[in-house]
């Protein structure tokens, strides 16, 4: 456990001294309080639904600039080997890097709640509907964040595991449009695999505790593999 | 031994969870206990999982990896078939279909007298029976609301006595009144039923025409109900209803009286010689042409008797030296030119005033902003003994006056009045008192300004203070829009230089601080 938490503020510190999470975040910020602003301006809604679809597309592209380097920087820099060979078993690298890159995660959302708050002082929000998005959200970055960790695994090269993960991101938000075109019950399967199939109903606040396993089950079966992966280099 | 605790921990957990879903009363109820059984059980696979070895002794251990790695996914997808077959939804939307609106528990929570109501609904409805629950809820947790629920299919015999020949008919019954609302599933109709029903008389709106006041046209130009698909519409039965209606028109304000139990119907100044008594508040809303002296009689004989006057006048409304004379009896004045406010506006357009604070008075209560479109000025110019005036809404005191074709008339003129509400005897009279509101604007009323934010409320409580119209709760008038925000120039500002400018800029900063120290 020890061993662990060494690990994970390594981790932190690793994200959060360097000023790449700083740019991350804040061109994140620019982009989500310039889309808040026009849609709240133009449609004069009291809702975060459009921020929401937003940010869930932001993180299908900043995501696998986060988790690219997790393992891959660790390869190229020659100090895979040294960490692997000390005492610490791969599920605590593995989880370690996970939680580090899902605490960024976290702080990008804690930080846009500034729009939640905005919309509070102006007007009378529906707080239901905000608060599932945020959970949904959260869930979306989860599981994004370990497929692009098993990416980082897999290859040795940061700009391959960033594109290899941003390739099965994309796939994954527009899978669903293919799966209308096959047969029962093929559609049904390719239809749940879409990610945004399962994070619409978060952003409405109409949600089903099925999309919630759908992402939980997608950040463990990757985690999973990490690990594996991590374990056979 | 911390790795074997928590196996156990999750074992005991998932097993409890399933114990407990297997012995819920109700399904939903179950499928959470499931929910968190099955949350354990996943957490407690892959604690095992993580534990298979890497590598096995043997020629086919590639073989042993693939199969790993597909008995994960295989796993998975049994997983979420299992999960998907006991699922559970929740509303988590605060004006979700299965909570009753805000108008409806208004007036069900000040319910004085029994009300009995009975909804012939279509069970094939979804949104019927959902209607239904929620009212059935509402009857349960009020004692006046007495309610029942008929399926118009089954009770044929019932529905023929009460004369229904629709579905989703709810009959309101109370005190010997009855209202009837034909096919809805909208439960914001019933509670303005109810109120009609309760109110007992309804009060005519006599609208003073003949000077080219939109009201004129209100029968003659088209208009109809129309439904916009949103994300709120999909949820809320009535939430996409709109109307597509003349922007100038006053359809709205129209369709808002009607819902409360008021009567409107014109009053062509040019045939009447006194107003006639069955009118409960006289209204001239946006006239465009001046006053003959008779018609100022009218209105002058119409007040000295406790007449209930709204009057409500566009910049481009000629007042005439005999109406001005009228009004400084009282103490009023109109003056000419559009307010300009560069201070408190809606969006980037100073014309169109905005009103945020107002001092007490009936007709203020619980109001928002409300936003003045190109409005006149007005001025409280004397206290008259006898008559209480008060200045209802006021704009800023930067504010300023243009005339009509755009040059500024002198220098700033403080916060210039937009409403004043009087009340009292008129001068010389010793009757009944009148009641006297005028709005240096008219454009608030019409289609195209009457949902902004208050602006429908203040004009609906306006005539209700006018009618003495204090039976029931005051409910929001429908006002048939989307529901919308609506920000000042000032608060636009200020949203876009935080959001956008200093929110990333302070988080760019840190990231700066960080570099600089590593250096």
């Amino acid at each position: 456990m020890k061993t662990f938490a060494a690990l994970l503020v390594k981790e932190e510190k690793a994200i959060f001294t360097t000023p790449i999470a700083y740019v991350v975040i804040a061109v994140f910020l620019l982009i989500m309080g310039y889309t808040f602003t026009l849609t709240l301006f133009m449609s004069h809604a009291a809702s975060l639904v459009h921020v929401f679809f937003q940010i869930y597309v932001l993180f299908l592209l900043t995501v696998p600039i986060i988790t690219m380097r997790l393992i891959a920087e660790e390869r190229r820099l020659r100090t895979l080997e040294v960490l692997l060979t000390a005492p610490v078993s791969e599920v605590s690298v593995i989880l370690s890097k996970y939680l580090a890159s899902m605490s960024l995660i976290a702080v990008m959302l804690l930080l846009s709640g500034a729009y939640a708050i905005t919309l509070a002082i102006f007007g009378q929000p529906d707080w239901g509907p905000i608060f599932s998005g945020y959970l949904g959200l959260l869930l979306h970055a989860s599981a994004l964040v370990a497929v692009g960790l098993l990416a980082s695994c897999l290859v040795s090269n940061q700009i391959v595991a960033a594109v290899m993960s941003l390739s099965l991101f994309l796939l994954l938000w527009i899978i669903d449009k293919l799966g209308y075109l096959l047969p029962d019950p093929f559609n049904a399967l390719v239809v749940n695999m879409s990610f945004l199939v399962h994070f619409r109903t978060f952003a409405t606040g109409s949600l089903f505790l099925s999309d919630a396993g759908f992402f939980i089950s997608v950040a463990l079966l990757g985690l999973f593999l990490s690990i594996r992966a991590l374990g056979q280099r | 031994m911390i790795e074997k605790l928590i196996q156990v921990v999750l074992f005991v957990l998932a097993l409890g969870f399933a114990v407990a879903g297997a012995f819920s009363a109700d399904e939903d109820t179950a499928n959470v206990f499931y929910f968190g059984a099955w949350c354990a059980a996943l957490l407690l696979i892959f604690a095992l999982a993580i534990r298979i070895p890497l590598y096995l002794r043997l020629p086919a251990s590639g073989v042993w990896n693939a199969g790993i790695v597909l008995a994960a996914f295989g796993i998975i997808l049994l997983a979420n078939i299992a999960l998907y077959r006991h699922d559970t939804h929740f509303d988590v939307t605060l004006s979700g279909r299965f909570t009753a609106p805000p108008e409806l528990e208004t007036v069900a929570r000040n319910l004085k007298t029994d009300v009995h109501l009975t909804y012939f609904y279509n069970e094939q409805d979804d949104d019927a029976r959902t209607a239904k629950e929620v009212l059935a809820a509402i009857a349960h947790k009020r004692s006046h609301f007495r309610f029942r629920a008929l399926d118009l299919d089954k009770e044929v015999v019932v529905a023929r006595d009460y004369g229904v020949q629709v579905y989703n008919t709810v009959v309101v019954e109370a005190e010997g009144h009855r209202a009837e609302v034909p096919n809805t599933v909208d439960l914001r109709e019933v509670a303005f039923a109810i109120q009609r029903v309760l109110s007992h008389k309804n009060p005519v709106v006599c609208f003073f025409v003949g000077h080219g006041e939109p009201y004129e046209t209100v029968d003659r130009t088209h208009w109809h109900l129309s439904h916009v698909e949103t994300l709120q519409a999909r949820d809320v039965p009535g939430g996409g209803d709109t109307i597509e209606a003349p922007p100038a028109g006053v359809q709205r304000l129209k369709l808002a009286l009607e819902r409360i139990g008021y009567v409107d119907r014109a009053l062509p100044a040019p045939m009447v010689t006194a107003v006639p008594n069955d009118c409960a508040v006289v209204v001239d809303l946006g006239p465009r042409r001046a006053y003959t002296p008779e018609e100022m009689k009218v209105l002058e004989n119409y007040l000295a008797r406790g007449g209930r006057l709204l009057l409500m006048y566009d910049p481009d409304f000629p007042v005439s030296p005999e109406l001005g004379a009228l009004l400084r009896k009282i103490g009023l004045e109109v003056g000419d030119g559009v307010v300009i406010d560069p201070v408190n506006h809606y969006e980037a357009e100073e014309d169109k005033v905005a009103v945020p604070y107002y001092p007490p008075h009936p007709i203020t209560q619980d109001l928002a902003l409300t936003v003045f479109p190109g409005a006149r000025p007005l001025r409280l110019a004397e206290r008259i003994p006898g008559i209480a005036a008060t200045v209802l809404a006021s704009t800023s005191k930067d504010s300023y006056l243009r005339a009509i074709n755009g040059a500024r008339l002198g220098s700033s003129e403080g916060p210039v009045a937009l409403v004043i509400a009087e009340q009292g005897q008129w001068p010389g009279e010793a009757g009944k008192p009148f009641r006297l509101v005028l709005m240096g604007n008219a454009s608030i009323a019409t289609n195209a300004f009457f949902p902004y934010v208050s602006n429908g409320d203040l004009v609906v409580a306006t005539i209700r203070w006018l009618a003495e119209d204090t039976n029931g709760p005051r409910l929001k008038p429908l006002t048939y829009s989307l529901p919308e925000l609506r920000l000042t120039h000032h608060e636009m500002q200020i949203t876009f230089l935080v959001l956008v400018v200093f929110l990333p800029l302070a988080v760019a900063l840190l990231g700066g601080v960080v570099w600089w120290r590593r250096r």
